[in-house]
């Protein structure tokens, strides 16, 4: 398996998603070499261990194998070139030896890597397994050596990612190839296949939809009672607040929810790029007062945010998948998805928008805090639907497509 | 001898529109008038135009020897004359064969029995008139909404002078007796009973296209063969079912449109069998059994229940909310608005809000305009928030207010002006 970062240190979904789904894996009897890029913590040594993986998973079926790279699972060209001169600048030049200079000859270095230690190692597999875009050259070299079957695991697209603007033409070949090259391609839901199908030309019969489940945290134990609702109910935003995840439609919503009802407060968590300019943007509506902005939340902090809120608001533009609902209904919170997100095609106990429908996304937030019966019934019934979301199903699903392509090799 | 009874029904809901909080107060258009159309002229096109002219040839082929029955709901009725005058024709001219017979059933396909028995009767009452009005018959055999039946059914109408009433032959009900016979209920001596053959009825509307059933294909010579086996076991087979199975359900080239052109030429090849609407049925038997029905039965679903309607607290909430506000709608003298709201009586509202269907996903999610039952709720409870505010505008100025209510500011507002 080649992917990114187990918790603690992951940077988002993907790093949570192949962590997860790891260790599925692993009680279905499944062994795992787990490799992955580690970031910039081992600079002086370029060397790799392989270790059981016991400390973060009492399980022998599981080793990590840590490759010191400056690959992240979300970047960019340009993040990447920060990073690295970055981490230039904190190595004195020195790691200027160990690192590609730029993103595309850090993902070829990777690749090398780990074609070299896979057989200094002797690490012996039935099946490659990639997790987007940058770990696909290194599956392909590793394909081309061992002969072994190649599954891609599609999380995001570049044209997800862009909006569909701008796509990187360097990456989206990189995409191409690797999914081409793949004996089969895993999408998180159906919005992510027609993409493979219709922008990256992939034969759709080669693609299987395996959609994400989720790891519940315990329930916080809170007080039944929050100052910030003594006159007032809470809606909530979680998210990178960025042009993906739709925050500025959240705020149109807010504003015409106000204007019919002013005991509401509006909560968007999370940091991005478009935060300066959500919390501008407030203000002009002269809503500020009403909307309040706690920035970067940890995961606890966000359980607590959902059990606070009434209700949560997923507006995302594009959500290949989706997994925050599904934690805020697991809290008993009800959701409010867009119809352009992965999950809103399993979903069935949440309220569906178009991202843009901002009169209507208003209209469902007024009746989901008003009509009480409804607001029972999504939390009643969502906190039950939610919990067929688990790991072990979506582990079944995987293991059957490993025995798939391995008998068709 | 054996009677084959054949009885379709044909209804077509007024689907509300996507009305959204902030139509409150501001509109009055409840209705998704390109929808509705869409839905009738489609279905017109594919099963009622269709049908009725095969339906029409096989009466004059038979020369009287074929006979079938309809429920039209009067919603559908209303539509017909906006959207397809067409079909309209074509049911009177089958109407004129007199081998076609009209049941009663309540005007708005409605849950009415189950709240309020004025409602009920105002319903029953409308439905006949509209029926004496198109087909110059008096309805004499009373079929409730979805075929709901109940000890308590079966006595109201015959206290209204109803010579039979038709109901599902669940078996949770019928236990080791046959369908094919007549009953009557415990609290009703007088009105005859007419019980689905659920089997052989859903061959032909669930079953008929389903190549994993283990008797697919259904020929004709097969079906026959089974109907004839009940010869000498029974007197009348009642095959109920949605008119929508013909070309709508079960798609033309499945063969459905052949499959019923040649079966009355087979059932009546054999010299003991015969046709019959549902009144002469009531005419020629005579009961052999009596049923008690305490609790509500239906053609709905596995359950044969009212839990498609009534499932959920949504259905509950809204259902109570709307009979809750009956007397005030009709007190208000407001003829457009006392038609709204008998409209919203519908029970396809509140099968859209119908959440059971997640775990099986199959007919609801089909016929289901919106997206999720939520916002069939959404909708529904915004309108009725309207009509409260249109009672309130009206002359007696009445104090009205629902306990759901979306926003203090917009249902309470001062009547008569845009709020923002």
């Amino acid at each position: 398996m080649l992917g990114w970062e187990f918790p603690p240190y992951f940077a988002g979904g993907v790093g949570t998603v192949c962590y997860s789904l790891t260790k599925a894996l692993a009680q279905r009897d499944v062994e795992v070499t787990y490799i992955m890029p580690s970031g910039p913590r081992n600079v002086s040594a370029d060397f790799v261990n392989l270790m059981v993986a016991d400390n973060l998973i009492a399980d022998g079926r599981i080793k990590l194998a840590k490759i010191a790279s400056l690959l992240g699972a979300y970047e960019g060209m340009p993040e990447y070139q920060a990073w690295y001169e970055k981490v230039l600048r904190e190595t004195g030049g020195k790691a200027g030896k160990l690192y590609g200079h730029n993103l595309l000859t850090e993902i070829e270095r990777f690749a090398e890597k780990v074609a070299m230690i896979v057989q200094e190692l002797g690490i012996e597999f039935d099946v490659i397994h990639a997790h987007d875009w940058t770990t696909f050259p290194a599956a392909m070299k590793l394909k081309e050596l061992t002969g072994k079957p190649m599954v891609v695991h599609v999380h995001i697209t570049e044209f997800d990612k862009t909006g569909g603007n701008h796509a990187d033409p360097r990456v989206y070949a990189i995409e191409r190839k690797g999914m081409l090259f793949a004996d089969r391609v895993l999408t998180v839901s159906n919005l992510i296949k027609n993409r493979c199908v219709h922008q990256y030309f992939i034969d759709p019969n080669k693609i299987s939809v395996v959609y994400n489940a989720v790891e519940f945290n315990q329930r916080p134990a809170l007080p039944e009672t929050f100052q910030i609702k003594a006159q007032d109910k809470v809606v909530l935003f979680l998210g990178r607040v960025t042009l993906q995840k739709g925050p500025d439609y959240f705020l149109e919503a807010a504003r015409k929810v106000l204007e019919v009802d002013p005991n509401v407060k509006f909560i968007m968590a999370g940091s991005g790029d478009m935060l300066p300019r959500m919390i501008e943007r407030a203000a002009e509506m002269g809503i500020g007062k009403k909307v309040i902005f706690p920035g970067f939340v940890a995961r606890e902090e966000g359980d607590k945010l959902y059990r606070m809120a009434d209700l949560f608001v997923m507006p995302s533009v594009s959500e290949p998948f989706g997994l925050v609902p599904l934690e805020a209904m697991y809290q008993g919170t009800p959701v409010i998805i867009s119809k352009q997100s992965g999950i809103s095609e399993v979903l069935n106990n949440a309220l569906k928008v178009d991202f843009w429908d901002v009169e209507d996304i208003a209209n469902k937030i007024l009746a989901a805090l008003h009509y009480g019966t409804m607001h029972q019934q999504l939390r009643h019934e969502g906190n039950i639907e939610v919990q067929s979301f688990n790991w072990d199903s979506v582990a079944q699903e995987v293991q059957q497509i490993y025995h798939e392509v391995s008998g068709a090799w | 001898m054996v009677s084959i009874c054949f009885y379709f029904q044909v209804h077509q809901p007024e689907r509300l529109r996507k009305y959204s909080v902030f139509d409150i107060g501001n509109q009055r258009n409840y209705y998704d008038e390109v929808k509705n159309r869409e839905v009738m002229q489609k279905v017109a096109k594919k099963c009622y135009l269709p049908m009725n002219a095969l339906l029409l040839k096989l009466i004059q082929r038979h020369k009287g020897r074929f006979k079938v029955s309809f429920s039209l709901s009067g919603t559908a009725m209303e539509q017909f004359e906006r959207f397809a005058p067409e079909v309209l024709e074509s049911f009177k001219a089958l109407a004129r064969t007199g081998c076609v017979e009209f049941l009663a059933e309540t005007y708005y396909h409605s849950l009415s029995f189950l709240y309020n028995k004025e409602e009920f009767d105002e319903q029953v009452a409308a439905h006949a008139a509209k029926i004496k009005e198109l087909f110059g018959q008096q309805p004499t055999v009373f079929r409730n909404t979805e075929l709901i039946f109940s000890n308590e059914l079966a006595h109201h109408m015959e206290e209204q002078g109803f010579k039979a009433i038709l109901a599902e032959g669940a078996d949770h009900i019928l236990g080791w007796k046959s369908p094919n016979f007549l009953y009557t209920a415990v609290t009703a001596p007088k009105i005859k009973l007419l019980l689905k053959n659920y089997k052989l009825s859903d061959d032909v509307a669930f079953r008929f296209s389903n190549k994993g059933w283990n008797e697919h294909p259904l020929t004709v010579d097969k079906y026959s063969e089974w109907i004839n086996n009940v010869n000498g076991n029974g007197n009348v087979i009642n095959l109920f079912m949605d008119y929508e199975t013909f070309g709508e359900h079960q798609w033309e080239d499945t063969g459905i449109f052949e499959f019923m052109e040649r079966l009355p030429d087979d059932l009546l090849r054999h010299p003991d069998n015969d046709f019959k609407t549902p009144s002469e049925v009531a005419e020629a038997y005579e009961p052999v059994g009596v049923l008690d029905i305490h609790n509500f039965v239906s053609w709905a679903d596995i359950e044969r229940d009212l839990s498609a309607w009534l499932g959920n607290k949504m259905q509950h909430t809204s259902i109570d909310e709307l009979y809750r506000i009956r007397d005030k709608v009709l007190a208000s003298g407001d003829a457009q608005l006392i038609n709204d709201w008998k409209k919203l009586t519908t029970s396809d509202h509140f099968y859209y809000m119908c959440t059971k269907w997640f775990s099986d996903g199959d007919v609801h999610k089909y016929f289901n305009p919106y997206d999720t039952p939520y916002e069939g709720y959404i909708a529904f409870m915004n309108v009725l928030n309207d009509m409260v505010l249109r009672v309130k505008a009206a002359p007696e100025k009445t104090a009205l207010q629902l306990t759901e209510q979306p926003s203090k500011l917009l249902v309470t507002a001062p009547e008569g002006k845009k709020r923002w």
